[in-house]
């Protein structure tokens, strides 16, 4: 497992280093309406792929969580509990970088943009996911819980992302994963940062699960000899 | 075991028992009218509030309905009633019915005292369908008694109690919030054709949040409320 | 002598986590049978109990009731078991004919109304009937618990300490009931007085740090020779 999560935490990485170089040195600056220069666009390079990302792990979350709650094996709850959090970190890093580019573009740190406000909520139902999970000792009863929870969660997200698109006279929608219209080296770009992006995540994930599984042994030998 | 006859006793139960403590009734009736002195504290200088009228409705009934569904279980777990009813032959889904109906009739009924005292309150009228905001707010109500008679039967196992059930209650309901407030709104300001478009999707949305929540409880109460 | 046990464990065990609660527990008892379970607290008895009782689900091994798996139809296995505990598992606010009614109807009792006249009756708690259980005193409660696990006739009977907290006039009560029902009842006790549960069982068990360590035809045993045996299974524990 080591040798799977080092090989995969290496070729993520260098493909995320050859996408992000591609971004800046190889794709052509992005152009508005008016023909000016936009370089901040670049972000979107980064931005969807962790958005992207993110939706997924949620998607693995509850897909685990699911599967503990018909086999009862607890590493399908170190797995979903992984998946989550790399959720929610990459789901940070949404907002974080969604709210760089607002700053760059129209000189203001928020706007009620649909998806960057969806994520917010997202951010605030997971956040949930870990006061639950700290609140539950039993470990049983935590991991049932959880799991029950990350499948609501994740039914409930697209449920956020149209329920937000209903209000009247919200900011038009900016990040779109429309990047299907992009010229040849962009897409390239864009690809070559995506993959990645979800192959270095697919390491992390993976990694935290090793740790989850580590820590949980070295409670019950500390409980046997411990006393 | 006939289920009709168990979902009718566990709602019976709970209208003997909260119609001779009147607990929660008269606790959720206090707080919305609080709510309201607040509103109108708040926007006291302004002559009209319809355009966000059903906003502040919706707030001040979720939070409402935070009280009520805690007390639910209370008093199910306190005792150890719940064992008991563990015990019996009754399925687990049918605990959710008879539960999230009793929850339902309850909001009902304190929301049936409120809404009629608000529109007179804040010198409101409804310009729209009168019928069509009742179907309205009882969608919105099964919504909000389905995903809270889960997450609340979840809550009440963990060491926060009742204090868990709204972080992992109001963001999972948040689209429910926003389709309600969308559709309240709209109805009250009289709006039509083009104008009324967004209640339209609320009002799927709320219909598709209810269906989807009420069979993912369904299929997921038994992990929840058993050991 | 009928083929299949009431009462079937085989090598029953659970875990919480890593933690071993029980573990291989094996027993079985014929219909008609009463076990009092002995052992110090924390031992396993009430886990065992509620594991029985179809409460929580076991990690390892099986169990069955007339036959029955209880993962397989729980709730058949459900319609013929009654607990009595230190919990009463009784609605405060409602009044004792209302807490029966309601029981009744979760378990699909028939003719309902004369089965709780009759057990109001046999408590003694008729003249109470429509009093709400928060005005009762300890030994009434359990006095109604006892009607309220009886109400659906049960087979099998599970008595969690059920003598903890009874005044005198409620363990006569409890007691004359129990004698009422000891012909084709299934029971298991769990007790910490070795003097009543020797009296009324057929088999006695210890259970400690959830192994069985003693498990026997209650037949030749008298209360020194048992109390011996106690201290030695069950090390530095009175």
């Amino acid at each position: 497992m080591k040798k799977a999560i080092t090989a995969l935490l290496f070729a993520g990485g260098a493909l995320l280093l050859t996408g992000l170089a591609l971004a800046f040195l190889v794709a052509p600056m992005a152009v508005n309406q008016k023909g000016v220069e936009i370089f901040s666009q670049k972000i979107f390079y980064f931005h969807v792929p962790v958005s992207e990302t993110s939706l997924l792990a949620f998607v693995l979350g509850a897909v685990f969580g699911a599967m503990f709650l018909v086999n009862k094996n607890p590493k399908y709850d170190f797995l979903s509990l992984a998946a989550v959090e790399i959720g929610f970190v990459f789901g940070l890093l949404v907002e974080w970088t969604g709210v760089i580019w607002t700053r760059a573009e129209w000189g203001v740190w928020w706007t009620w943009e649909p998806r960057l406000t969806s994520y917010f909520i997202l951010m605030l139902m997971y956040a949930g996911y870990f006061v639950l999970r700290s609140s539950v000792n039993e470990e049983s009863a935590k991991a049932r819980f959880s799991a029950v929870y990350s499948i609501v969660a994740a039914v409930n997200a697209p449920l956020t992302f149209f329920a937000i698109r209903l209000i009247p006279s919200v900011h038009p929608v900016v990040f779109d994963s429309s990047g299907a219209h992009m010229e040849a080296s962009m897409l390239a770009a864009f690809l070559v940062s995506m993959s990645g992006m979800l192959i270095f995540s697919t390491a992390l994930l993976l990694l935290r699960y090793q740790l989850q599984t580590a820590r949980e042994e070295l409670d019950y030998l500390k409980n046997e000899f411990g006393g | 075991m006939p289920a009709g006859r168990q979902i009718a006793a566990i709602i019976k139960k709970d209208i003997i028992a909260e119609l001779r403590t009147k607990e929660m009734v008269v606790s959720m009736l206090l707080f919305i009218l609080l709510i309201m002195v607040a509103f109108r504290s708040a926007f006291g200088e302004l002559g009209d509030i319809s355009d966000f009228a059903g906003g502040l409705l919706w707030i001040a009934f979720l939070f409402t309905s935070l009280l009520g569904l805690n007390r639910s279980f209370v008093h199910e777990k306190d005792e150890s009633c719940l064992e008991g009813l563990l015990l019996s032959p009754v399925d687990r889904p049918n605990i959710f019915f008879g539960k999230m109906l009793g929850n339902l009739i309850f909001l009902s009924a304190v929301e049936l005292v409120a809404i009629p005292l608000y529109i007179a309150l804040f010198n409101l009228t409804i310009k729209g369908s009168i019928p069509l905001f009742i179907a309205a707010v009882l969608l919105s109500n099964i919504g909000i008694c389905t995903i809270g008679t889960l997450l609340s039967t979840i809550s009440i196992n963990t060491k926060l109690r009742d204090m868990l059930l709204p972080l992992i209650f109001l963001p999972l309901s948040s689209p429910l919030l926003i389709a309600a407030v969308v559709t309240t709104n709209k109805i009250m300001n009289g709006a039509a054709g083009q104008a009324f478009e967004p209640a339209v999707g609320a009002i799927k949305l709320l219909l598709a949040y209810d269906i989807i929540f009420l069979l993912l409880a369904y299929a997921l109460y038994d992990f929840v409320i058993g050991e | 002598m009928s083929a299949v046990p009431e009462i079937e464990v085989k090598n029953l065990s659970k875990f919480f986590g890593k933690r071993k609660v029980l573990d291989k527990v094996s027993f079985s008892l014929e219909k008609g049978g009463f076990i009092s379970l002995f052992g110090p607290n924390g031992a396993g008895k009430t886990t065992l109990i509620k594991i029985i009782s179809t409460l929580m689900a076991p990690s390892e091994g099986e169990v069955r009731l007339a036959g029955v798996d209880p993962r397989k139809d729980s709730a058949a296995v459900r319609a013929r078991i009654g607990l009595i505990s230190h919990n009463p598992l009784l609605y405060m606010d409602l009044s004792a004919e209302e807490n029966l009614r309601f029981y009744g109807a979760m378990y699909g009792v028939e003719k309902l109304a004369p089965r709780v006249n009759d057990l109001l009756d046999r408590v003694e708690l008729t003249h109470r009937r429509y009093d709400l259980v928060r005005t009762f005193s300890k030994g009434m409660i359990q006095r109604l618990a006892i009607a309220r696990a009886l109400l659906h006739a049960p087979s099998v009977l599970f008595l969690d300490e059920p003598h903890n907290g009874l005044d005198p006039h409620a363990v006569e009560i409890f007691e004359n009931l129990l004698d009422g029902i000891r012909k084709d009842h299934t029971f298991i006790m769990i007790t910490h007085n070795i003097e009543r549960g020797l009296e009324l069982c057929s088999k006695a068990m210890i259970l400690y740090n959830g192994r069985v360590v003693f498990h026997h035809d209650r037949e030749g045993i008298d209360i020194d020779t048992f109390r011996e045996i106690y201290r030695e299974r069950v090390r530095g524990d009175a």
